[in-house]
């Protein structure tokens, strides 16, 4: 490569611009790529790009010192990581984040033998606000939601927004009764707490169904998560703003069975019926 | 950890309390004592301290205390002489078998000196089947279980193997029948809860003797002198000392055995 230090090029920087429209990944991706074009280097290309807001390109040079520029491409990639686990619009985790929380809690259950306990929760009317309120209005309402489950929840749950309306909370450790309580206040703080939009002051309710185990046997996410859907079904169809319960998964299990056996009474006891069988 | 071990470590539990285990396995000690033999006898009957009072004793110091700056030789009690001691426990079993792995293994280790010097480890179990019942009888190299001629006796023994046999995969169990009318009584209640091992569990177990019901044992309670003292010639006591002997054979036939197995097994 010539070794000219040409100015950065105007025309390349506004190329970027609207490849950085129009290449935009949409909301829903996970995936992650990198476009890489050689050019001529220049150490100003760093402050350029930060002051054009082109942060997602990244300039690695490829002689002299690249190790400033590796170190800040790593950090671009866990920030890139981290982000691709969260929520844009209100910082919980999105479903990617969940699947991995689900992940993790799943085998933590297994191996402690923990309860484990899983909420679907759904704004009531949520369509009718951005109808009659309009659409960043809506947007303030999932965020003061978002705020308040951060708050409600321990530091070890975990809170996801895992479609428009609705939203997670996966609490390790807890079973159903105790996760009732909590659900509970977060019901009645989120029913108490009015969202200022324009003139309007909107109030919501939340529909909230509930799965658990109870740390007996390996937590099956796929049935966790239909389960939890199921009673929040329920929730909504029995007029909404109520917390329903799926029947604990591991409620009865093998060895929790009764120790001994009708069979095995019998046979213990067929002596005592009938002594002459147990001549020797 | 050089030496091969040549003490036998044994359990006595029972499915069902009010069997006289505690009274049994105290005078096993006392006649295995007088057959020349060494012992310790641990309680391990959480917090009941039947022991203590089956002896007429108030231990200062419990297994608890070895958490702390007590050895081992401090909190024995000796109840003839240095060839039979007491290690009494009181809370310190739940230390032991519940709190840790940590705690486990810092007190077995204190422990394991002490029982080194004895040719017999003697477990004095608490009835039922919970966790630190379970722990207590999976730990030793061999375990007695005392059952009685009553259903509820038979049912609750058979849970006891059971569970000790299908979750910790333990299938060395001795019967001793207690409280019989008769050997045929004893022979017939033994057979039903072998047969349901065989059937159910294909386990063999092996009867290791028949102790007679005798009024001299409550006896023997009630003046807190125990029953190979108090009454050294009555039909229980010779049918303890039959199961002494029986018990001492097996020590020294199974001397090879012995020797390549831990005195008590960590659980973890």
């Amino acid at each position: 490569m010539a070794n000219h230090n040409l100015p950065p090029d105007e025309a390349l920087l506004d190329e970027l611009e609207t490849l950085e429209k129009e290449l935009r990944l949409p909301q829903a991706s996970s995936e992650v790529a990198a476009l890489v074009r050689l050019i001529a280097s220049d150490p100003s290309w760093t402050e350029r790009l930060r002051q054009k807001k082109l942060g997602q390109w990244v300039v690695l040079p490829l002689q002299g010192d690249k190790f400033p520029a590796l170190v800040g491409l790593k950090k671009h990639i866990e920030h890139l990581t981290v982000q691709q686990g969260l929520d844009a619009l209100t910082g919980l985790a999105n479903r990617r984040g969940f699947d991995q929380a689900m992940a993790m809690e799943v085998e933590r259950s297994s191996r402690f033998k923990t309860p484990l306990t899983l909420c679907i929760m759904d704004l009531d009317n949520f369509k009718a606000v951005n109808d009659i309120h309009g659409h960043p209005c809506g947007d303030d309402v999932l965020k003061a939601v978002a705020s308040i489950l951060l708050t409600e929840m321990r530091m070890i749950d975990t809170a996801a927004r895992i479609g428009g309306e609705e939203f997670a909370l996966l609490l390790p450790g807890t079973g159903q009764a105790r996760a009732l309580k909590l659900l509970e206040r977060v019901q009645a703080v989120i029913q108490d707490f009015g969202i200022i939009c324009g003139d309007a002051r909107i109030t919501m309710t939340m529909s909230m169904g509930v799965a658990s185990y109870r740390g007996k046997l390996t937590p099956d996410p796929v049935k966790l998560l239909a389960e939890a859907d199921k009673a929040l079904y329920r929730a909504k169809r029995a007029g909404k703003n109520r917390i329903e319960t799926s029947p604990i998964l591991d409620l009865v299990h093998g060895e929790e069975q009764s120790l001994v056996h009708q069979n095995e009474k019998r046979f213990l006891f067929s002596s005592f019926s009938d002594p002459s069988s147990s001549a020797e | 950890m050089t030496e091969a071990n040549t003490t036998l470590s044994i359990s006595v539990a029972s499915g069902k309390g009010g069997v006289g285990k505690t009274n049994l396995a105290l005078n096993l000690c006392l006649a295995l004592h007088e057959l020349g033999n060494t012992l310790v006898l641990l309680d391990a009957d959480l917090g009941l301290a039947n022991l203590d009072v089956l002896l007429g004793l108030s231990p200062e110091k419990n297994l608890q205390d070895l958490l702390g700056d007590a050895s081992a030789e401090n909190v024995v009690i000796p109840l003839a002489g240095d060839g039979l001691v007491l290690l009494p426990s009181a809370s310190g079993v739940a230390e032991l078998v519940e709190m840790d792995d940590d705690v486990q293994s810092l007190l077995l280790g204190k422990l394991d000196a002490l029982f080194r010097r004895y040719d017999f480890l003697i477990l004095d179990l608490g009835a039922g089947i919970s966790p630190t019942v379970l722990s207590f009888a999976a730990m030793p190299q061999e375990r007695i279980v005392v059952i009685t001629p009553e259903p509820t006796s038979l049912t609750d023994s058979y849970a006891l193997i059971k569970v000790l046999c299908t979750q910790r995969q333990i299938r060395n169990f001795q019967i001793i029948v207690n409280m019989a009318e008769s050997q045929k009584e004893a022979k017939n209640a033994f057979n039903r809860l072998a047969q349901a091992c065989e059937h159910f569990l294909s386990l063999p177990i092996s009867l290791l003797g028949v102790v007679h019901r005798d009024p001299m044992v409550t006896e023997s309670v009630r003046h807190q002198v125990p029953l190979l003292k108090f009454a050294p010639t009555c039909q229980a006591a010779q049918d303890i000392r039959e199961i002494a002997k029986k018990i001492m054979e097996r020590r020294i036939r199974l001397k090879d055995l012995i020797s390549r197995s831990p005195i008590l097994k960590p659980l973890i």
